[in-house]
């Protein structure tokens, strides 16, 4: 079963404090070596369903209540995140990716990893060779860097893991259109270097379909859309909606609205 | 004057020893283990009970009950505090309050309420070092001291080179994070309570060899809070400073005040302390200068 999915997720609804459902039903995969994105308004979703990837701890008062979770062959329903790391996943975070008191080196070294010690080592220069911006500061404490050379971190430090899957939230999240593409480039570089897949949850629409080979759309805690990277593109919604080739605010209510309708226009896929 | 000094500074190895506990497990995990105090009243009755059923020599029988609170402080956590594990802070705190209480009752019952002395149980010589012309400092003083320094020491090379030092500060910044990254919070939670407790029973073994151990023992052990608090609750730097602070003030209020202030100064201290600064003279500078 080489072809088989890395990653399976059926019907996950997840809900906070006993009460919120944050997301229903959700269905996705990842296939080995594919990069994969989740895009989606404020509020959607997309962070909720990358934490119920990579688990959740007492402090998030939150559960997958159904459907399951399955990473090569194991379940990660309500695993806890040391547990899921240890099986290969590794998530960098939409805030808080670095230990803002620790320096760079230590964050590139806290984490218990999956590699030998040889192969971490050799990551770790890897990763220093990617961004030389880290090297640079090497002693110097992560909550001195600036936003993009944290998201580097962020990334970096989780690659010592020795993940097989990395799952990254909001990569061009407050960074500047250059330092983004940069970030894409050493990160699709990085992926193809060490095998990687990667699960992106992204606002930025442009950012996401420039590396995805496959995307969903989430709306209001569902999957409201999904296809290849040449359906999206050649999707006049997604054009108006996410792209920003419409008229008009984008990521409101009211165009959430209108992507639902694409749904009925379109099936699932 | 100078046997004022030497008892400041041995009072305050008392409190730094303690209150290094204190600040290990706030570091950690952000909880005030407000049984630390009993905690170390149980390392002395560990000590008594380990001096009266084995045949160990003194040293033998102080690093046996030593061993057993490390175990007691894993255990723990295993057994309660681990349950509080993403609870809110404060019920973890009213925890550690019950469950001081609850020590305090149990070893009423099993080492009844009178004073005993592991000391003279374990036959430790009761001798005294001179300095200087007039001072003079105890044997076992001269011990606190040692394991002290030791263990401040031992505590700041783990936290600053340490493997599972490291882990430690980064779960205590951000467990989310810490657990995203593959680290076992309730390894690392179980070893700072296990830690902590380990040399705050040291702290009580020794002091129980000179004074011997009774329920009034855990006072000590509160009184070091307010040392802990005053240098900053996160900073080991801070809990030393704190430490002799306290102890400066209160041996100068038995010196020339009255000895009833005793058990009084370091709550006065810690009184004023919460109005004025309340995160404590390093508890912001801990922020920027690591360890
Ligand atoms: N800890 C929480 N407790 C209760 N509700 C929550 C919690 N976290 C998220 N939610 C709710 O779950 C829903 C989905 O939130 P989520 O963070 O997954 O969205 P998102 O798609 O990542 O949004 P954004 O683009 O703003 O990051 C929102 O309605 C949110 O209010
Ligand atoms: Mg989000």
């Amino acid at each position: 079963m080489t072809d088989a999915p890395l990653l399976v997720l059926q019907g996950v609804d997840v809900v906070y404090k006993h009460v919120v459902r944050a997301v229903r039903g959700i269905a996705l995969e990842v296939k080995r070596g594919q990069v994969v994105a989740i895009l989606g308004a404020n509020g959607a979703g997309k962070t909720t369903t990358l934490r119920a990837i990579s688990g959740f701890i007492g402090l998030d008062h939150a559960r997958v209540t159904a459907g399951t979770i399955v990473f090569k062959g194991e379940h990660l329903e309500n695993r806890l995140p040391h547990q899921i790391t240890r099986l290969g996943i590794s998530i960098t975070p939409e805030r808080d990716k670095v230990f803002p008191n620790l320096t760079v080196s230590e964050n590139m070294s806290v984490a218990p990893s999956r590699l030998t010690n040889a192969e971490r080592k050799r990551t770790t220069d890897m990763v220093f060779q990617f961004f030389p911006a880290l090297a640079a500061r090497r002693n110097s404490e992560a909550g001195l860097l600036s936003g993009g050379e944290r998201q580097m971190l962020g990334i970096g430090a989780k690659l010592v893991c020795g993940p097989e899957l990395l799952l990254v939230d909001e990569l061009s999240l407050g960074l500047a259109p250059l330092i983004t593409q940069e970030l894409i480039a050493r990160l699709m570089q990085i992926k193809d270097e060490l095998g990687l897949s990667l699960l992106l949850v992204e606002q930025n629409a442009a950012v996401a379909l420039q590396m995805a080979d496959y995307a969903y759309v989430f709306e209001n805690g569902e999957i409201a859309l999904e296809g290849d990277r040449a359906m999206m593109r050649g999707n006049r919604h997604i054009q108006e909606l996410y792209l920003g080739g419409g008229a008009g605010g984008r990521r409101n209510y009211r165009d959430a609205r209108a992507a639902r309708e694409v749904r009925g226009q379109h099936g699932r896929a | 004057m100078l046997q004022l000094l030497v008892n400041v500074i041995v009072l305050g190895a008392i409190y730094a020893l303690i209150a290094s506990g204190y600040v290990l497990i706030y570091r950690v995990s952000r909880v005030l283990n407000l049984a630390h105090g009993e905690l170390m009243m149980l390392g002395a009755y560990l000590l008594l009970q380990t001096a009266t059923s084995l045949a160990f020599g003194a040293t033998g029988a102080v690093a046996f009950a030593a061993l057993m609170s490390l175990l007691v402080g894993a255990l723990v956590y295993v057994f309660l505090m681990r349950w509080m594990t993403g609870q809110a802070v404060l019920a973890a705190v009213l925890t550690t309050i019950s469950f001081g209480i609850f020590l305090r009752g149990l070893s009423v019952l099993t080492w009844g309420s009178q004073h005993h002395y592991p000391g003279k149980l374990l036959s430790v010589p009761n001798v005294s070092f001179p300095i200087g012309a007039s001072a003079f400092i105890s044997g076992v003083s001269l011990a606190i001291l040692a394991v002290t320094i030791v263990s401040y020491a031992a505590l700041f090379g783990l936290l600053r080179f340490g493997r599972w030092g490291v882990r430690m500060r980064a779960c205590g910044q951000n467990p989310l994070l810490a657990a995203q990254s593959g680290i076992n919070l309730h390894t690392i939670y179980a070893l700072a309570w296990a830690i902590s407790t380990f040399t705050g029973a040291l702290a009580g073994i020794l002091v129980s060899l000179e004074t011997g151990v009774s329920g009034s023992l855990a006072l000590i052990g509160l009184k070091a809070f307010p040392a802990a608090l005053v240098g900053g609750l996160d900073s080991l730097v801070g809990a030393m400073l704190g430490s002799l602070i306290v102890a400066a003030a209160e041996v100068a209020a038995i010196q020339y005040v009255s000895p009833l202030l005793a058990d009084v100064i370091p709550f006065v201290i810690l009184i004023v302390m919460l109005a004025f600064r309340p995160w404590g003279f390093f508890g912001t500078r801990e922020e920027l200068d690591r360890v």
